[in-house]
């Protein structure tokens, strides 16, 4: 499957409610991140966790956030990220 | 809806890394052997996903539990939910085997 996104695109997590296993975490929901790499292509474990096969797969990225969007009193040096692995299926174009 | 898995950026109060430090138990790792005979390729009863969403659903539970704890807890709900043993047969090993194991316990 082709990738949406490419190192560099900024992304938008979506801020979704969702029960089951979810592996997207609630401090990255509705922040903005920028595509580092993509990880490769995965069966969904969000279906997996139903005893589903997982298909089709899912395209993981790596995302680079900026501590100081994810923390409103982040203190630390402005230039400080955080790297955190996403499924296509929970980010949208920013 | 937050699963108690999912606690990054919640106030806390500090790690104590000391604490952490553990020597599996002959039981723990009892339960991981029968994790991974369960899980393995040929049984495939289930997966370490669907492990995962039921101890997620321990909800307030989840940090009760030891780490074991919580595993055993998921298989067993995972073979209930998929049919492999019925609540009452489980219930009935337990009555069966519980006395033998307190009787080891308190006697030899």
């Amino acid at each position: 499957m082709e990738p949406r996104y490419k190192p560099g695109d900024r992304v938008l997590v979506l801020q979704r409610n969702q029960p089951g296993h979810v592996r997207t975490p609630m401090y990255v929901r509705g922040k903005t991140g920028v595509i580092e790499r993509i990880v490769g292509a995965f069966p969904n474990p969000e279906l997996l966790a139903y005893g589903h096969s997982g298909m089709p797969y899912k395209t993981l990225y790596r995302v680079n956030f900026r501590q100081d969007e994810l923390w409103s009193d982040y203190d630390g040096p402005s230039d400080d990220t955080l790297e955190i692995e996403i499924y296509e299926h929970w980010l949208s174009p920013a | 809806m937050r699963g108690p898995q999912d606690y990054g950026g919640l106030p806390a109060g500090p790690v104590d890394p000391v604490t952490h430090e553990h020597v599996p138990t002959h039981w723990e790792k009892t339960v991981d052997a029968l994790m991974m005979l369960l899980f393995d390729q040929r049984r495939q009863l289930a997966r370490v996903d669907e492990s995962r969403r039921m101890q997620e659903a321990l909800g307030e539970d989840y940090h009760k539990y030891p780490y074991y704890e919580r595993w055993l807890q998921a298989i067993t709900w995972l073979m209930l939910e998929k049919g492999v043993f019925t609540q009452e047969e489980l219930d009935r090993k337990q009555a069966e085997v519980r006395p033998r194991l307190e009787a080891e316990r308190d006697g030899a």
